[in-house]
């Protein structure tokens, strides 16, 4: 078995009088790739945000382990929200990836020739090395995914966080997207919220679902038992010769009442 | 005006013109890429309580303004991490509770306080040695904080929370970039008054914002706009015999309009060639 890296403990997390997550536990090892999941509200973000220490937990524990021993923090590498990044902000691909090698001590330094030449080879990576020198306005949003990817990756870290990744992205980038994280599953941990319920369960190697609590479920086949056991309400889309959704089952009494769902969206 | 008078205090304008250019420059450039303008105009209005109490203290206004307006910009900052409470809610309460106090401190100061306009439409003419020496130093050690840590600053400003998942110093810049806002705003009054520093903090950078679209190129050329601005107004005033503070801003939109109508007209060329080409 891989080496254990995070063991959550009965953790906690919310905002000021609101919790959002009670008491989840998760152990992620060394190769663990984990697609979490679970309805929105349902504290997917609150977690990953808990876990990177963007907001404080309010109880329990997050232990980092390298080579079975208790550290203080691991190195992880964070592709945030989309929406959260301002795109129109006065900087070029190469110093945002170069921006992913910031620490403590490397805030003051200035580029060095090995983190020139790790950059390259992440844009090589990503298949960004045409647009180094351009600014992020002009770049569309599967590329800027792309740029944000190889930010997260640029300094080599034990674990992966991914928020949304392939949200406003083509599925062509799509498809590399998942062929480059397997490649990277080998040396990281990889850590992944999803909307794209279709085709992340034939990539990952487990499923956590978060609704307040985190239930973990090894292996990626997700069936409808396993919803129901979890109490994970969520929407599963498959692909087929035309687009469609899956509905739960349901009796002819209660066809009405999908239909009115169906209005909704 | 060729007396030897007449060359003390216009001296005395150049100077105060550079140095406030290079400090609006940098901090400007900050300022609009952070998309924090409207704290900016609250820590600016702001500022014109610690000159009320300046007046009634009889103490140099600009130098309480400077503590007044330092302390605003550490409330601003503190409150907005509170997700509780609406950030551009408390920078307008702060904005108009300084403008409060400014008024009623100058009212109650015993006597007739002369320069209440210099304060809020600035006087480049009358800016004194003491004066010049505070803005040097403001300016001499922001550019050094750019200097040594442009990357960082940089890195923090485009996406905190990634920063913080970098590196435990992100809210020691945040406060460090927010101090120094208030204090270049609060030398920039002496320049074009409180009514109108905002523009000279981002006039500048949306000419350089035209032409570049990377941090430390709109940091430079905002620099020399701002240059081109203040010295250009403050010859046009001088030679119009007009408030100075204005003209410095007219000066700068007029470049802006410039700027763009130029810009406008070479993509419109450009793209003819395109056409013809095909």
């Amino acid at each position: 078995m891989a080496d254990i890296i995070v063991k959550i403990e009965n953790l906690i997390a919310g905002y000021q009088d609101k919790i959002v997550l009670n008491k989840v536990n998760l152990d992620i090892l060394q190769d663990d790739f984990i697609a979490i999941i679970g309805p929105n509200g349902g504290g997917k973000t609150t977690f990953l945000k808990t876990m990177l220490g963007l907001i404080p937990a309010m109880g329990g524990n997050i232990h980092f382990f390298k080579d079975n021993n208790k550290v203080p923090a691991i190195p992880i590498g964070y592709l945030p929200q989309y929406h959260t990044i301002d795109k129109r902000f006065p900087l070029r691909v190469f110093d945002v990836l170069h921006s992913g090698f910031m620490n403590d001590k490397l805030l003051f330094k200035r580029v060095s020739k090995t983190e020139k030449l790790r950059v390259n080879e992440i844009a090589e990576m990503t298949g960004i090395t045409e647009l180094l020198q351009k600014p992020i306005g002009n770049l569309s949003g599967g590329q800027l995914q792309r740029v944000f990817l190889g930010r997260a990756i640029v300094n080599k870290p034990r674990l992966l966080i991914l928020d949304e990744p392939s949200t406003y992205v083509d599925n062509k980038f799509e498809g590399e997207l998942y062929e480059i994280l397997k490649d990277l599953n080998s040396q990281m941990a990889i850590l992944m919220v999803s909307h794209d319920l279709g085709t992340i369960f034939s990539h990952v190697k487990s499923i956590a679902c978060i609704n307040k609590n985190l239930y973990y479920h090894k292996g990626n086949e997700l069936t409808e038992a396993i919803v129901a056991t979890y109490n994970c309400p969520i929407d599963i889309l498959t692909h087929g010769h035309v687009p469609h959704r899956v509905l739960p089952l349901h009796s002819h009494d209660d066809i009405h009442s999908h239909e009115n769902q169906q209005h909704k969206h | 005006m060729g007396n030897i008078f007449a060359y003390d205090f216009l001296t005395n304008a150049i100077m105060a013109s550079i140095l406030v250019s290079i400090a609006c420059g940098i901090i400007g450039t900050y300022i609009v890429s952070k998309r924090i303008v409207f704290i900016a105009g609250g820590i600016t209005h702001a500022s014109f309580g610690g000159i009320g109490i300046g007046f009634f203290m009889a103490w140099n206004p600009l130098l309480t303004a400077l503590g007044f307006s330092v302390i605003v910009a550490w409330i601003i900052q503190y409150l907005s991490k509170k997700s509780q409470i609406r950030e551009d809610s408390v920078i307008a309460t702060m904005w108009s509770l300084g403008m409060a106090l400014g008024i009623l401190f100058i009212y109650l100061t015993p006597g007739y306080t002369p320069n209440l306009m210099s304060y809020l439409f600035g006087s480049l003419l009358t800016v004194s040695n003491a004066d010049l020496w505070l803005m040097l130093g403001i300016t001499f050690a922001l550019f050094l904080f750019f200097v040594f840590f442009m990357r960082a600053i940089i890195f923090i400003t485009f996406d905190q929370d990634f920063a913080f998942t970098k590196t435990k110093h992100v809210n020691l810049f945040n406060y460090l970039l927010i101090t120094f806002t208030a204090l270049v705003i609060v030398i920039s009054i002496r320049v074009v008054g409180i009514i109108l520093v905002l523009s000279l903090l981002t006039i500048p950078q949306n000419i350089a914002n035209i032409y570049f679209t990377d941090f430390r190129q709109i940091m430079i050329s905002s620099v020399a706009i701002s240059l081109l601005g203040t010295i250009g107004g403050l010859a046009i005033s001088f030679a119009l015999n007009v408030p100075s503070g204005a003209t410095i801003i007219i000066t700068l939109v007029v470049l802006f309009i410039l700027a763009k109508l130029s810009d406008s007209l070479i993509t419109l060329i450009s793209k003819k060639k395109q056409l013809k080409l095909n």
